[in-house]
């Protein structure tokens, strides 16, 4: 008895210093240069959403007054036009929960600009001309579910690849279309793009950006590990050991080796380093598509080709983020020895493959379900899973994945892939 | 020979030169006063067609809606203004489009919507900035106007005002068209 009473103190005293320690309602006074309209907006979410507030409060567009209203608010004659929240209903002001990235171009010009000249432009646009790609999410995954076939698609490809978002009656998103952070997100307005797929809402973080953990949510998973390529090579290594300590906030064009001793995927990717500039067009210092069934150099100034880039230019100026850290030995060395792994790919296991992929198709061998059909699907897994890994694996330096993940599995895929074409072909020929 | 016996001389020269100047003068002023009339809200919603845009110009800061009442006339954003010579051979060409365009053509076929996608090239930096023109010393003491418009002014972005400003001087013009 003694002991539940005691037992019961602790309890409600704790509770007690819980209640205290907890604060009370988020109350925030902001007067700085802004507009009653912008005063009303920050103080009211303060308490209504006192996270997305401090988020804001913790960005650098807190410091120079860009409030809520500089991007959510909108012309009456805009499209996403709404007065659904009660703070803006029956006043001059319309805002939308959606913000499209030529808003945020307003003040970051280049970095829009960059980020519609590279290939995640296309992340939504490329899989809705896909008819193929359509009939997997929708009749196959999806089971042509009367109710529910939009399933796969909402809760899956379009939280990376981005949605095309569509508005009710009262110029909310749907359900179908909204919630989702994907990169190639198209708005109503026509806008296609999303900064925050990487500067989260509503810290806009350029240090978070530089992390791979950005990139990880979508670049992950058995068609393109590339945060678990990273992990596992030297540079992930580095990263893993001692990334805590880097520094991720120096300006743009001046985070350079020494705020970090190993790079990220911004580092090479995106970053000033040495004598580049920073870029937004991710595409551009790549020399392969590496994603491809079949992977070719870039050569096409349109981001919506899969060869979006400048091969040349692009090796030539990857060498030179090598060079920051690694002598031109180390570098030629590398990029022989990944070019040799592509290469290896495309002539001795996706050529192959694909010969007689088309002689089977033409002799009528396959079945028309591709997902019901043992050849093709092991030919999807070639080039989409395991070629993929066996290139990207190359390119960015991880053993495990080039080789295990890599080669041997395109070669266990190959061998089967011979048997099945042999005993078709046998059986036909009977 | 006095100035007596130069202007009884010369008189006729003198008289023409004079006839010359007045003429000039008059011409001028009638050019003026043309120009002007020709240039605001008024002459311009003369066409039928320009009815939306003149509702949502009244209805906006440039249009008067301000507390000074002071107005824009439509040319002072509609035609550039980087020289007089410019200006009035500009004016001259885009009168006489609008003439072709509401006499001869159908400007009821006209999308308008999708026109205001071309919004920059029906409008000219030089006009906005002969009103606002200490816009790149008055950015510096608003933080988040100083750093889009130190791009502009530093030449490291091809947008042009409208680029951003999309909706100026035509406020919820898609309400009227």
């Amino acid at each position: 008895m003694k002991t539940m009473k005691m037992l019961t103190i602790c309890i409600l005293s704790g509770l007690a210093i819980g209640a205290i320690a907890q604060p009370d309602v988020k109350q925030l006074k902001v007067d700085k240069a802004l507009t009653a309209d912008a005063k009303t907006c920050l103080e009211c979410h303060a308490e209504e959403s006192p996270l997305i507030v401090h988020d804001w409060k913790e960005s650098r567009h807190s410091h120079v007054g860009v409030t809520c209203i500089d991007c959510h608010s909108r012309p009456a004659d805009a499209p996403t036009a709404a007065q659904n929240c009660p703070g803006v209903k029956g006043t001059e002001v319309y805002v939308s929960p959606l913000v499209s990235p030529k808003t945020c171009a307003r003040c970051h010009e280049q970095e829009a600009r960059e980020f519609g000249e590279s290939g995640h432009l296309r992340a939504r646009l490329q899989i809705e001309t896909k008819d193929g790609l359509q009939k997997l999410m929708y009749h196959h995954e999806g089971q042509n579910h009367p109710e529910f076939q939009g399933g796969p698609d909402q809760t899956g490809c379009m939280q990376c690849h981005g949605s095309r978002i569509e508005l009710d009656e009262n110029k909310r998103p749907t359900a179908e279309t909204w919630p989702n952070c994907g990169m190639g997100t198209i708005y109503p307005d026509g806008e296609v793009g999303n900064c925050a797929a990487c500067h989260t809402r509503h810290r806009f973080s350029i240090a978070e950006a530089r992390k791979p953990d950005a990139c990880a949510s979508c670049h992950l998973g058995p068609d393109h590990p590339d945060i678990e390529i990273f992990i596992s090579s030297k540079h992930g290594h580095v990263y893993q050991s001692e990334g805590d300590e880097w520094t991720y906030d120096s300006p743009p064009d001046a985070w350079e080796p020494g705020d970090y001793r190993g790079p990220t995927c911004a580092t090479c990717h995106q970053s000033g380093i040495g004598a580049l500039k920073t870029t937004h067009n991710i595409s551009e210092r790549l020399y392969w598509n590496a994603w491809a069934k079949r992977s070719s150099p870039r050569n096409s100034k349109d981001p919506m080709s899969p060869l979006t880039g400048d091969a040349e230019k692009g090796r030539a100026m990857m060498k030179q983020v090598c060079s920051s850290c690694h002598s031109s030995l180390h570098t030629d060395g590398f990029f022989a020895q990944a070019d040799k792994h592509v290469n290896l790919y495309n002539e001795a296991y996706y050529d192959p493959a694909l010969k007689m992929l088309n002689e089977l198709k033409e002799k009528g061998l396959l079945d028309a379900n591709p997902w019901n059909d043992e050849f093709s699907k092991i030919f999807y897994h070639l080039w989409h899973h395991e070629g993929r890994r066996m290139r990207q694996g190359a390119l960015m330096g991880s053993a495990d994945y080039a080789h295990w993940h890599g080669s041997f599995e395109c070669m266990q895929d190959l061998y089967e892939l011979q048997k099945i074409y042999k005993e078709r072909m046998e059986a036909a020929a009977e | 020979m006095g100035l007596i016996g130069y202007i009884k001389k010369k008189w006729k020269i003198i008289l023409l030169c004079i006839g010359f100047g007045v003429l000039g003068l008059l011409f001028s002023l009638a050019t003026a006063e043309g120009i002007h009339a020709t240039s605001g809200a008024e002459f311009c919603a003369g066409c039928h067609v320009m009815e939306p845009m003149v509702a949502a110009y009244e209805e906006d800061v440039h249009g008067g809606k301000n507390p000074h009442g002071i107005r824009a006339e439509c040319t002072d954003c509609h035609l550039p203004h980087d020289s007089v010579l410019g200006y009035v051979v500009a004016k001259g060409i885009s009168g006489m489009k609008d003439v072709w365009g509401n006499v001869v053509k159908d400007p009821t076929k006209i999308d308008w919507q999708e026109r205001r996608k071309h919004r920059e090239h029906f409008t000219y930096d030089s006009g906005c900035l002969s009103c606002h023109q200490n816009l790149e010393e008055a950015t510096m003491s608003n933080m988040k106007a100083f750093l889009p418009h130190r791009d502009y002014f530093r030449g490291f972005t091809n947008k042009t005002c409208v680029s951003c400003h999309e909706h100026v001087g035509h406020k919820n013009l898609g309400l009227h068209l």
